[in-house]
């Protein structure tokens, strides 16, 4: 049923962003070409070009910030309208578990977040040939055999890090996603101002969540001795990267079960729809 | 377990902050019937339909279809057709048929399609280019063509014309297996009234009356639906 509800959601939502996707790397295509023309570096530059020139750059700031806001909102309109508005008439009788229903949104959410980072980053790399003299693979062909040449050097500690740091990006945006499913859960099960009471709510969690990061803090440093942090540091730069990319996935794993309990909870007990 | 009662409701409540949608429903609906669930507007029939969907929770009381309360197991055998626009419109009718088979084990996608082809509807069409009572049409279709225990139908001719309403209503009785239930509920009474097997009357959310249809014939002598206008008489 998971695999199902996953692939209903990639459908639902894979038009929209996948034009968007498209329409950037096109734009930024055409302003490569554009831009690559030796005429706009020619000091006869006239009217016509500085402002159509203007223009093509205006739109693909735009299209980079639509990319962005939009993946933003299909997270939260996806959740909202499919399963707490009237389409959630369909979804809630479908023979499916809740949990199920937030693990297929949030793992399409997480795949889209990080395909639109992405796709900007491509585009903002396409253009950032203009500045190459030339466009040779050989950059490319270059940066990649050096790649490959440090990678058998970094050893475990390198590859740990590396592994560490995608797990605590990846529970990171997980974590930010599910604040928002937990936010609309609470918000919904009230008869009047749902909305409102969402972003109430979201207030609420980002406050309780600030709060536990500070006690923490604050806990480690009036608890543990100097002595420890000091020995433990000391002993070896790789120890305390360890320590410290542990005790961040530990915590954002935890805050993850915690905000995936409480939607689950709402969505399970707690359903209101209007 | 053939014998038991398809649905039960326990004191079943269901209250707002000024309003109480249902209070203390209590009624057994057995399988094989067709109950028309009547009522004026805003009596509680809809909230009732929620409630056995699991779109809502009751207050107090409690809800039991086939023994359990709403929830997965009984999603697998409650074939529901709520009162709103409820199909995402940017699916075709194709895909919903599609997504229809793929999370209901019950569903018979050649009956489906038989019935769209009946009614004459442009299965490649988008839903959101299909006019009210088409819609309303795809709607009922994909609801009976489950083969579920128990179908819960919310107003389900309200916007189709007497034609379709015709074929509509003949789909139902003949579709049903004779250990369904179908609770229908409407308030255009005089269009339901020849295939119903029971009625429930309800108002201001608790239960007027219970009866099978025969009998008000034979003991008021009178059709259901002049039975419903003196009872319910403003």
């Amino acid at each position: 049923m998971l695999k199902k509800l996953t692939k209903y959601e990639f459908k639902a939502t894979g038009r929209t962003l996948g034009i968007l996707y498209l329409a950037l790397i096109i734009l930024s295509c055409v302003c490569r070409l554009i831009f690559g023309l030796n005429s706009f570096n020619a000091p006869d530059v006239n009217f016509a070009t500085g402002i159509s020139s203007l223009i093509l750059i205006f739109l693909y700031g735009m299209l980079i910030c639509a990319v962005l806001v939009v993946t933003f909102l299909m997270i939260i309109q996806r959740f909202w309208k499919n399963l707490l508005q009237n389409e959630g008439y369909l979804m809630n009788m479908l023979p499916v578990r809740s949990w199920q229903h937030i693990a297929s949104k949030l793992l399409v959410s997480v795949v889209w977040t990080f395909a639109s980072v992405i796709v900007v980053f491509l585009s903002i790399l396409i253009l950032s040939t203009l500045a190459m003299k030339e466009i040779s693979m050989d950059f490319f062909r270059e940066f990649w055999t050096d790649l490959m040449e440090v990678l058998p050097h970094i050893g475990f500690d390198g590859a740990y890090l590396i592994i560490m740091s995608i797990v605590i990006l990846l529970l990171m945006t997980a974590s930010e996603i599910l604040q928002l499913y937990a936010a609309m859960s609470v918000g919904q099960t009230q008869n009047r101002y749902k909305i409102l009471c969402s972003f109430a709510a979201y207030i609420v969690l980002s406050i309780i969540f600030q709060l536990i990061v500070s006690l923490l803090t604050w806990s480690t440093g009036t608890f543990i001795p100097d002595g420890v942090l000091m020995t433990l540091f000391s002993t070896s730069v790789n120890t305390a990267i360890y320590a410290g990319t542990t005790i961040i996935a530990v915590y954002y794993l935890a805050k993850c079960a915690i905000l995936f309990f409480i939607t689950n909870y709402c969505l399970k007990n707690k359903l209101n729809l209007e | 377990m053939m014998n038991e009662n398809i649905l039960t409701c326990r004191n079943l409540s269901k209250n707002y902050a000024h309003l109480s949608a249902l209070s203390g429903i209590n009624m057994n609906i057995p399988r094989g019937r067709i109950i028309g669930l009547l009522g004026p507007n805003g009596s509680g029939k809809t909230t009732f339909m929620k409630i056995a969907n699991g779109l809502i929770v009751p207050s107090e009381g409690e809800l039991l279809i086939g023994g359990h309360r709403p929830g997965p197991e009984t999603k697998k055998i409650v074939s529901f057709l709520p009162a709103t626009d409820y199909l995402p419109s940017w699916m075709s009718v194709e895909n919903l048929v599609r997504f229809f088979s793929d999370f209901f084990g019950d569903f018979n996608a050649e009956k489906a399609d038989g019935m769209l082809k009946r009614l004459d509807i442009d299965t490649r069409a988008r839903l959101k280019t299909l006019s009210k009572g088409t819609k309303e049409k795809v709607q009922l279709i994909l609801a009976m063509s489950r083969e579920a225990q128990l179908y819960l139908l919310d107003e389900p001719i309200g916007g189709v014309d007497p034609a379709a309403r015709d074929y509509i209503l003949n789909t139902i009785i003949t579709n049903y297996n004779e250990d369904a239930s179908v609770i229908i509920s409407t308030h255009l009474i005089a269009d339901v009234e020849k295939v119903l097997d029971d009625v429930i009357f309800i108002q201001n959310g608790q239960i007027q009356l219970c009866r099978p249809v025969d009998e008000i014939r034979e003991q008021e002598g009178k059709s259901v639906d002049a039975y419903f206008r003196e009872v319910f008489r403003c």
